[in-house]
């Protein structure tokens, strides 16, 4: 009994010192979804500043319904970036697509079609009407199909 | 009552996942045919077997939970079995005993069952002895005033470490550590987490007792204020302790414990701890492995100031925590290195109230921690004090802590309640 | 006799357990009092003709004190921050338990909402209800995945972590109310003009959900039950976008329910709102001033159309109304 015990813990030892030699791998860095325009690369989640992403054509404020902070807009003519209040910071909340001069990183911009949104972001998406979203941790890229058309792109951040 | 214990066990285990019953049910009811069979027929090898079994599946969630952490193959996607940790140990000693002929096969299938399924401990443990669980829970049980008085206070009291105490310093430690701080902040996390690990793993070893006790089950004692020891022999002896039992009886014994020769005796503790390192997760092997080193060195020295010596454990305890703040073991010897070079404790003053804590909490957390000092130095005269009270002063006892864990626990919306910190071994 | 000790120590537990879950509790009086406006209504010593459940598009718009100065109309706002269509029916079964009125109005704002939207405005709509089985169902259905039960039935488990943030206002207002609205209705004569709102955004759908119209169905049997004149409106609000398909499916919900429905919103023109002056946050909600407006406006029309009483007329009642009045307006001077 002992003997076999032995043996058995001995080879053990050796197999698992021998598994522990490779390299220890850092987590992947998934890339999250986010989005770049004229240089800038906009993250979702991060903290927007009208210093770093420059003057919006318009801007507006709209408080909720009693309190929680302001949700701010700022347009950019082609698309829209909406941030939220978290303890005193604006942080970017969503990012619209407002015409089809703009595209997302990976190329994509409204009036392209279904099978080509399918083919650069896969088959892992969630449907629900006939809204199709990408999901990588708390980024989100929502899709609006029509006619087999895309007809709004959002990209929104999980906030909860 | 234990057809209700088993039927609840059951119901509420599988509620955490129906495969998680598949994998303890094979290793139970394998496990309770073999020792069986060794009643009619002498073939012991057919145990030998089974324990053998049982290990590898150990070991292969032990692998599983290391592959998916770390990555080194693809990730796939297996429920890793509730408490196997707890259950397989508790099993192989159940399975050895009758293969030594310490104790008798158990020939009634429920009663076994009782045993390996027993809800409370497959969260956190403790591992218990067939010859001491067992008959707990065979004999006839009295519903007691007594042991829900008993049971509900030692059920607070662990409440009272785990969401006053833990719940506050895990605030710390997760903000150094997701901020990669270095320096004199690990040098406070390994400091901290020393608290932070003992009420986390001991309040839930009072929730898991009190609640026995509810039932007139008495289980073994996992922890007996192990930072009052002097060393690292002496913390073992008393941290958790049903682990250190078992490693002793089933391990370092029949390896031929200190009975041998200075070498080989150094060889059998470092096999010891290694078991230990593989038991809490593959990339704890380092962290084993240095516990039984240190200890080798230590060679049970202690020198006569008693407070230096306390002292200075908690410090080599501490700094051996850093394998459990840090998964990583590299990453983990890296941070700790830099406690040995980055002396910036200025910053660290200066920033004590950005990691999510504010004053009330640190006050909360100072006075809680003296309390549960105060309750491990005195423990024994503490007890006896309690055992004298009246049931009315007893129940006052209760209130209180109700009271105490209920407005400053933290719990709830916006607290996120981390899961026990033990559970994940 | 022997457990009289452990009796008076459970019970006197149990009174302090008590009191810390009251003291615990916001008080919503001078911080967040949009969460007392549910129990205003407890207070009220008169009845009611006119019920008015919806969210904040009722409470900000409608001021029931200008409708009983203009037509002698006696109404309560029974509105709360983001209140969802299943909690609009829990409160007006629930207020039917006091009174019967004759009329109820129904912003249909909600109709785009079919799931719990936060904790937060939750708890500013359910925290003051009184207790009831309204209550018990009202938790129920808007909790959302880490809500509990028993942290509504038993607020200290949600309120414990403000042992250091308690104020005056907690121990002031253990037993008593502040007042802040007039008959539901909240004063607000701040003006800041419309000037620019976010872009109008595509909807992957439109319809109204099933779980909104099973709701919208609850309420006009409730009504037509107990021989209510149900009315259906949209207040004036600019955002968030009433889209022409909500549109569409409200008035042929109430063609085929035969019920009267009101879009306000579209005709603000000719109610004389003017959106620079007659909001307080840039279109969302009409101030003071335009919601004077639009309650004078819609007075008009019930008196028109629905035979309600004149309670100036109602020496009893009437007295209780002038002093509404009189707090009214000192509080409009402040």
């Amino acid at each position: 009994m002992k003997k076999i015990k032995q043996i058995f813990i001995t080879l053990f030892l050796i197999g698992v010192l021998f598994g522990c030699n490779y390299n220890q791998k850092q987590k992947d860095e998934i890339q999250l979804y986010e989005f770049e325009h004229n240089g800038k690369t906009m993250k979702l989640g991060e903290v927007f500043s009208i210093e770093k992403y420059g003057q919006p054509e318009d801007y507006t404020e709209v408080e909720s319904c009693a309190f929680e902070g302001l949700d701010k807009t700022f347009n950019y003519g082609s698309y829209e970036v909406t941030t939220f209040s978290d303890n005193d910071k604006d942080k970017i909340y969503s990012i619209y697509f407002l015409d089809e001069n703009v595209k997302t990183k990976e190329g994509i911009k409204i009036t392209d079609s279904f099978d080509k949104m399918k083919k650069t972001y896969g088959d892992d998406y969630e449907k629900i009407d006939n809204m199709y979203t990408y999901t990588k941790q708390k980024t989100q890229l929502n899709f609006i199909i029509n006619n087999n058309e895309i007809t709004s792109i959002e990209y929104l951040y999980a906030v909860q | 009552m234990n057809i209700f214990i088993l039927i609840f066990s059951i119901l509420i285990y599988a509620s955490f996942g129906i495969y998680n019953l598949i994998y303890i049910l094979l290793s139970t009811l394998i496990s309770f045919f073999s020792a069986k069979t060794l009643k009619k027929s002498k073939r012991k090898k057919l145990i030998l077997i089974v324990i053998i079994l049982n290990i590898l599946l150990l070991l292969f969630f032990k692998l599983y939970i290391y592959n998916n952490f770390f990555g080194i193959f693809e990730k796939t996607s297996i429920i890793v079995p509730i408490g196997i940790s707890y259950y397989t140990f508790q099993i192989i000693s159940y399975l050895i005993d009758v293969y030594n002929e310490k104790i008798d096969a158990e020939t009634n299938l429920f009663n076994f069952l009782l045993y390996a399924l027993y809800l409370p401990y497959l969260f956190i443990g403790p591992i218990s002895r067939y010859s001491q669980l067992g008959n707990q829970l065979k004999k006839k049980k009295k519903i007691k005033l007594e042991n829900f008085i008993y049971g509900f206070m030692r059920i607070l009291f662990g409440l009272f470490k785990k969401v006053i105490i833990a719940q506050r310093i895990i605030v710390i430690i997760n903000y150094i550590v997701e901020n990669n701080f270095t320096g004199s902040y690990v040098l406070l996390s390994c400091l901290l987490y020393s608290i932070l690990i003992y009420c986390d793993f001991s309040g839930g070893i009072d929730i898991v007792l009190g609640v026995s006790n509810l039932f007139d089950i008495k289980l073994v004692e996992n922890f007996d204020s192990p930072y009052l020891s002097e060393n690292l022999k002496e913390f073992w002896k008393r941290w958790n302790i049903t682990l250190s039992n078992f490693l002793k009886d089933y391990v370092y014994i029949p390896l031929g414990g200190n009975r041998v020769s200075k070498i080989r005796n150094n060889i059998n503790i470092l096999i010891t701890f290694f078991v230990s390192g593989i038991w809490h997760g593959i990339n704890y092997i380092l962290w084993g492995l240095l516990n039984g080193i240190i200890l080798i060195i230590e060679n049970n020295k202690k020198s006569k100031n008693r407070i230096l010596n306390i002292i200075f454990n908690y410090i080599i305890v501490s700094l051996l925590w850093i394998f459990f703040i840090y998964p990583n073991s590299i990453e983990a010897l890296t941070k700790l290195s830099t406690i040995f070079y980055e002396f910036n404790y200025i910053s660290l003053f200066k920033n004590l109230f950005i990691f999510g804590l504010e004053i009330s909490d640190y006050l909360i957390l100072i006075i809680s921690i003296v309390i549960i000092m105060i309750f491990d130095i005195k423990k024994l005269r503490i007890k006896e004090e309690i055992k004298k009270m009246t049931t009315n002063k007893k129940i006052i006892i209760i209130l209180i802590l109700f009271l105490l864990v209920i407005t400053f626990g933290r719990y709830g919306i916006g607290f996120n309640v981390n899961e026990f910190i033990y559970s994940k071994f | 006799m022997k457990y009289i000790k452990t009796f008076l120590i459970i019970f006197s537990f149990t009174l302090i357990f008590i009191f810390l879950n009251i003291l615990f509790s916001p008080k919503y009086a001078t911080n967040l009092i949009e969460g007392s406006m549910i129990s205003e209504y407890y207070d009220e010593e008169v009845p009611h003709d006119v019920i008015f459940i919806g969210d904040c598009e009722v409470y900000a718009n409608f001021s029931p004190i200008v409708m009983y100065e203009e037509e002698g109309i006696s109404s309560y706002v029974r509105g709360t921050p983001q209140q969802l269509i299943w909690q609009s029916y829990s409160i007006l079964k629930e207020t039917l338990k006091y009174e019967k009125p004759k009329v109820v109005v129904f912003n249909v704002n909600s109709m785009r909402y079919n799931k719990p939207v936060s904790e937060a405005y939750n708890r500013l709509t359910i925290d003051k209800m009184k207790w009831s089985k309204e209550k018990i169902e009202i938790i129920n259905n808007s909790m959302l995945k880490d809500e509990t039960f028993i942290s509504y039935l038993f607020p200290i488990i949600r309120y414990h972590s403000r042992y250091d943030k308690l104020t005056k206002e907690d121990f002031e207002y253990l037993f008593k109310r502040k007042k802040n609205t007039h008959n539901g209705f909240l004063i607000n004569t701040n003006v800041k003009p419309y000037t620019s709102l976010p872009s109008k955004k595509i909807l992957s759908n439109y319809s109204f959900s099933d779980i909104d119209y099973s709701y919208l169905d609850k309420i006009v049997s409730l009504c037509k039950k107990n021989n209510i004149e149900l009315i259906l409106i949209k207040a004036p609000s600019l955002y968030p976008y009433w889209y022409e398909e909500y549109e569409t499916q409200i008035q042929e919900y109430s063609r085929k329910n035969n019920l009267q429905y009101y879009n306000f919103a579209s005709i603000s023109n000719e109610i004389g709102i003017n959106y620079n002056l007659d909001t307080y946050d840039g279109g969302l909600h009409l101030n003071l001033s335009g919601a004077t407006k639009l309650s004078k406006y819609f007075s008009n029309i019930l008196k028109e159309n629905y035979d309600l009483i004149d309670y100036r007329k109602n020496e009893k009642i009437n007295k209780i109304y002038q002093k509404k009045i009189n707090m009214y307006y000192n509080d409009i001077r402040y």
